[in-house]
């Protein structure tokens, strides 16, 4: 029989929280897992198109802006690193003033890194590249197309969540599920960039 | 049992290669690794990251 003190079910629920993994956090990792298979899926299809195509880029297809999405790749790893170090500050104290600051900037990042994205996007459909122009357009908007909605739905969640924490009613677990879910973001981005805009 | 040994011949024995993937068809040596590490990485990922989430409950709940 199991005491109190190896995690019973007789134990208050607030104790077995404390003592385990918390139900927001355990809640996005398994939603992580529907995202990364999302993700794999597109990389799979992308990779064995690619392979089979007898030349790639399709001829007319545009040169993609290597560059400035490299700059933008930085921007959205700094804004990472700003949502995790702020965690930390979280950590600590809900009431830090560095962690607020470090939040807002990786907030504020994240939105550059989206308008960014679409600038980016205005200049290749006035060029005329569009979903329809070939399979690597087809390609190229729906995998960044898929993770620009992905950065929009989290920074929509951070900014829900900032709102929160000025009202006072953010909770560290919350914190906690928002920034696995923009380490997801963060993390599958380089992945996404090698492969569709340098290979 | 005769029937059932003769119908497992045929079908070893009298069936024709099925070359219904894009891989198959092409055959690049290109392709086929992409075949390859896609089906090993669609394949080996959702169990990896299973475990992976039982060993972090298990690991934070100890």
């Amino acid at each position: 029989m199991a005491n109190a003190a190896e995690g019973s079910w007789d134990e208050p629920v607030s104790e077995r929280r404390r003592s385990g993994i918390s139900s927001p956090v355990f809640g996005m990792l398994v939603f992580i897992v529907t995202e990364v298979m999302f993700f794999a899926a597109l990389i799979s299809a992308y990779m064995v198109t690619t392979a089979n195509a007898v030349q790639w880029p399709p001829v007319g297809q545009p040169r993609l802006p290597i560059e400035i999405t490299g700059l933008n790749t930085l921007i959205l790893l700094a804004s990472g690193v700003m949502i995790h170090i702020a965690g930390n500050q979280f950590e600590k104290s809900l009431n830090s003033k560095n962690g607020r600051t470090l939040f807002l900037r990786g907030m504020v990042l994240g939105v550059m890194f989206l308008a960014i994205q679409g600038y980016e996007w205005i200049s290749l459909l006035s060029f005329g590249f569009t979903m329809t122009s070939n399979i690597g357009g087809a390609f190229f908007y729906l995998v960044i197309g898929s993770h620009g909605l992905h950065v929009l739905g989290a920074v929509i969640g951070l900014y829900m969540l900032w709102r929160k924490l000025g009202k006072g009613t953010m909770t560290i677990e919350g914190y906690g599920a928002a920034r696995i879910f923009w380490y997801f973001v963060v993390g599958i981005w380089p992945i996404l960039y090698v492969l569709v805009d340098l290979v | 049992m005769s029937k059932v040994v003769l119908l497992f011949l045929l079908f070893v024995l009298a069936s024709n290669q099925a070359l219904a993937c894009t891989v198959c068809v092409t055959g690049k040596e290109e392709a086929r690794f992409a075949y390859y590490f896609t089906t090993g990485l669609l394949s080996l990922l959702p169990l990896a990251m299973i475990g992976g989430i039982i060993f972090t409950v298990i690991k934070k709940s100890k």
